[in-house]
């Protein structure tokens, strides 16, 4: 202590000169250098989704309210669970009637609709998919609140299915599946769902139809299948955005509380078998200087135990920027502005499929990168690494599904359509959390197995490129897919 | 009764204001702090004052491209590990644009990993070329080639579209084509190019930087003086691109595509974004083919239905925004009639002006739109591009309300006003596209 006290003092009578050997310069310091430390986290925010309050309409629709947000503005979404399966053999129906919805009510026609709905600051929106049929309001609160809601109601309740609207519609829908046969991922989708299920199954066929299928639907057909299946048994509400409970029932009840409670339920659908092999099919889109891969298999339903851990799998595996699929064919080989591949979540089960378009010279290649890297991927045990970042990657970008009323009430939409819990969302961090390396390799490893994957291309049938040699030669697109060795046909356009 | 009070009342209401904190380093940066902590998010929101518009002749594509390599790495940001870092501490939102006028970088982050993203961008704002190598300009080139293919030459009509936007804006102004560029034009960027680019405008006194979201305003200034304040400004760029020339005469172009349908484009130059005409065109474009009650839609689609969809937009650009009217014809509709029937109906909108219901139903739904919008912080309509876009255009990050003013301002008769005067047959630009194997188009 006295010691320090001293040399202090000897320091402070140093003579202030210039030392007389002079001390090499120090290198030069890198007034930067810091930067090369990547900067921690700071402490994270304790936050959990918000769970959704549950009551249900008199006469028995249940209705989920996630409350939220400061802005005058609601999301909402009436919810049917009528989709492709209600179908029967008259593939496009359910997605036509429903179309048909905002062309006209008993008091209204389809521009007034349009016209009031801009009117109130509002957008409706009807949105028909595989397994449910949606109708979304998003609506201002305050006095536009009721007249939106009244009509939604109108739009849901009393539709006039008039003839000539039909017509139209029809014809609308037709030349709509037509124009989007210039579109390579349209055609590749439509063969995808034909071969994997069949094109007599209810699912082998796009939510909107064929061209034959909607040309042969009577106005007859539409409101049989509405009288059916659009009563409140079928139907769920959600609703996001700054409102509470008390407030909202009433506006719900008296709008939806008298629906009537019809008998249809949902139709039973036959589960696709994965493929017994490796089989690619191409289907020639003339012109396209790209083709688009379709590759996939039968992966399992929303609802099962085995959900989380082949999500935590197929998002290794294809489900973000860095994810294997991505880095291969856009980084590595830079064939591809982008590949990442899902799930398309349903019911009973669902489908897992890898997308991407790539250059067409690199067709084949491109075909094989991707069942080799199913094959690399499956049964991999995860490094900590990885398990960590696809976590984070999943857990902590969740309070985004939560900025906007209309993801909010679209994140809420699986659980009246797989019957989850109000509380899905706050628990989702511990699913995923929860998942080991050892059960992700597991899920990942029947999944991503090469020999069950099914192969769909659509790409021009040979592009020129140049040779290497200052001349140019021709890539036959299918007869490379074919060299690959794997089952191969080529289909005609659907 | 009932419903147009409603939309009365609520066009009555007040603008909504986005509470911001502006301020400048000493090197130029301009900094925008904008709070709201309703989820542990925050987004950072990087607006570079470049775009397309500001190449030079035979460097279309320049910024664009230069926005890919921004992502590539800078010298503590290892290659390629932009988006996986990002991805890896739960970003909900990463992306960058090019558009004519201005470069966009925005990520939305957990709001405990703010001093990670002012890393990440400072980084490549100070130190990016650190690292620039030919290999990763390659690279770079042969991805961008790849979203040419997928989002120019792969669509249906993509190809139709670069050659309307290069009439609309003939060589060698920097508007003309698309913002992606040629292939040939990004085949001959060199290394050299490309860090004489960043030297010239990716500069902190050419950069604005939004905060919007849950942070302490304190510790963020802080921060933002650590990491972007020793980054050295550099020599104001010089702006040469001009006004657009305004069109003198019709231009015409047949074109064919592997398409089903028929597509008609008609285009004008128009009034640039924020000059008088620029509201009153926009909400022409509205109430023309936004939705099922707006004109070319009922006569169209609807009664004549020879359209199988129909759009009007005003895309509102500094040098000259573009007014433009586009029909997808029913199957082997002649794009002539097409073309007949749609001028028909903005000519009646030319001497007649629209109803007061028609321009408060565009307007409320217009206005509704943008409040949505603002319910995000980071995002493409989020509260932070806001903020940006109007730094960007008029230097008030809070303008939001004077722009909902202006729009207020708007009359039937104005509609009308603008549209006659701009809106020409003299000076438009019509393209056609019919289904036919591809062509690179016709002659003018």
């Amino acid at each position: 202590m006295i010691r320090l006290v001293l040399l202090a003092t000897l320091a402070a009578c140093a003579p202030k000169t210039a030392p007389v050997v002079a001390e090499p310069p120090p290198p030069p310091v890198d007034p930067e250098a810091w930067r090369a430390n990547r900067p921690a986290a700071a402490p994270a925010k304790a936050w959990t989704a918000p769970v959704a309050t549950q009551f249900t309409l008199s006469n028995g629709i249940p209705v989920y309210l996630v409350k939220q947000g400061d802005l005058p503005l609601l999301s909402v979404r009436l919810i049917m669970k009528v989709g492709r399966d209600a179908n029967g053999d008259k593939a496009g129906l359910a997605a036509l009637a429903a179309n048909m919805l905002d062309e006209g009510t008993k008091t209204r026609d389809g521009a007034k609709i349009a016209a009031d709905a801009a009117m109130l600051g509002a957008d409706l929106a009807v949105s028909p998919s595989a397994e449910s049929t949606t109708l979304t309001l998003d609506a201002l609160t305050g006095d536009p609140l009721s007249p939106s809601l009244d009509l939604l109601a109108d739009v849901a309740l009393n539709p006039r299915f008039d003839k000539k609207d039909f017509a139209r519609v029809v014809d609308e829908v037709v030349t709509g599946i037509v124009a989007a046969r210039a579109e390579p991922r349209d055609v590749a989708q439509r063969t995808f769902l034909a071969q994997m299920y069949g094109s007599k199954h209810p699912y082998g066929v796009p939510t909107v139809g064929t061209e034959a299928s909607v040309k042969a639907l009577k106005l007859a057909d539409v409101t049989r299948h509405y009288a059916d299946q659009w009563h409140a048994g079928n139907a769920a509400l959600v609703v996001a955005g700054n409102i509470d409970e008390a407030t909202l029932k009433p506006l719900l009840e008296s709008r939806f509380g008298k629906w009537k409670v019809g008998k249809a339920g949902r139709s039973a659908v036959t589960a696709p078998s994965a493929p017994l092999k490796t089989r690619v099919v191409f289907v020639e889109q003339p012109g396209a200087v790209q083709s688009v891969i379709n590759a996939g298999t039968v992966a399992p339903s929303r609802t099962t135990a085995d959900y989380w851990p082949a999500s935590v799998a197929i998002t290794l595996f294809g489900g973000m920027f860095s994810s294997r699929l991505n880095m291969n064919l856009r980084e590595e080989h830079g064939w591809s502005y982008g590949a990442y591949a899902g799930f398309a979540d349903a019911r009973d089960y669902s489908l897992l499929v890898a997308r991407s378009s790539v250059q067409a010279d690199k067709t084949a290649p491109a075909v094989a990168e991707v069942l080799k890297e199913m094959g690399a991927q499956a049964g991999r045990v995860p490094s900590p690494e990885e398990m960590t970042l696809v976590r984070d990657y999943l857990v902590k970008s969740l309070p985004g599904n939560f900025e906007t009323n209309a993801s909010a009430s679209g994140t809420f939409v699986n659980l009246p359509l797989y019957g989850l819990p109000g509380d899905e969302w706050a628990k989702c961090g511990e699913r995923v959390t929860s998942v080991t390396a050892e059960q992700a390799a597991l899920a990942g490893k029947s999944l991503l197995d090469p020999a069950k994957t099914l192969v769909v291309v659509a790409g021009p049938r040979s592009i020129e490129v140049d040779d290497g040699k200052g001349g140019k030669t021709k890539v036959d697109v299918p007869g490379e897919l074919k060299a690959l060795g794997y089952e191969f046909v080529e289909l005609p356009r659907p | 009764m009932l419903l147009a009070l409603a939309g009365l009342a609520l066009a009555a209401d007040p603008a909504p204001s986005i509470p911001f904190e502006k301020y400048t380093l000493p090197n130029g940066l301009e900094v925008v702090l904008s709070h709201d902590a309703r989820l542990p998010l925050v987004a950072v929101d990087i607006w570079y004052h470049v775009g397309a518009g500001y190449e030079l002749p035979g460097r279309s594509g320049f910024a664009h491209l230069f926005e890919h390599i921004m992502f590539q790495g800078s010298r503590n940001v290892p290659e390629d590990q932009f988006f996986p870092i990002l991805e890896g501490v739960g970003a909900p939102f990463v992306n960058g644009t090019t558009d004519f006028d201005r470069t966009n970088y925005l990520e939305t982050v957990p709001s405990n990993q703010l001093e990670l993203a002012l890393w990440l961008e400072s980084d490549r704002m100070g130190f990016l070329l650190d690292t620039l190598t030919q290999e990763r300009l390659d690279n770079q080139k042969a991805v961008v080639r790849k979203e040419r293919q997928q989002s120019t030459e792969n669509v249906p009509y993509g190809v139709a579209e670069e050659q309307f936007f290069k009439l609309l804006f003939p060589a060698p102004h920097p508007y003309n084509g698309v913002v992606i560029g040629s292939h040939q034009d990004l085949e001959a960027a060199t290394l050299d190019d490309v860090k004489a680019f960043f030297r010239t405008w990716y500069l902190p006194n050419n950069a604005t930087l939004v905060i919007c979201g849950d942070f302490e305003a304190q510790s963020t200034k802080a921060l933002v003086e650590k990491y972007f304040g020793s980054i050295p400004s550099g020599a104001e760029p010089i702006i040469t691109t001009q006004l657009a020339p305004p069109i003198s005469s019709e231009k015409r172009l047949s074109t064919t595509d592997d398409v089903e349908l028929p597509k008609l484009y008609m285009g004008w130059v128009s009034a640039p974004a924020f000059k008088p005409g620029d509201a009153e065109l926009q909400l022409a474009a509205s109430i023309l083919a936004d939705g099922k009650s707006s004109r070319l839609h009922r006569e169209l689609v609807e009664k004549k239905q020879i359209a199988q969809s129909v759009k009007a937009y005003q895309y509102p650009l500094t040098f000259g925004s573009v007014f433009v009217v586009e029909v997808i014809g029913k199957k082997d509709m002649a794009p002539a009639r097409l073309e007949a029937e749609a001028w028909a109906v903005v000519e009646a909108m030319r001497k007649t002006p629209p109803t007061q219901d028609e321009l408060s139903r565009a307007w409320t739904q217009t206005k509704a739109r943008v409040l949505r919008g603002l319910e995000e912080l980071g995002g493409f309509s989020g509260k932070a591009d806001v903020l940006n876009y109007y730094n960007h255009h008029v230097g008030d990050p809070g303008y939001l309300a004077a722009d909902f003013a202006r729009y207020d301002a708007v009359t039937p008769e104005a509609v009308t006003k603008a549209l006659s005067e701009a809106i020409r047959p003299d000076n438009r630009v019509v393209v056609d596209v019919v289904p036919a194997p591809k062509t690179e188009g016709g002659a003018q």
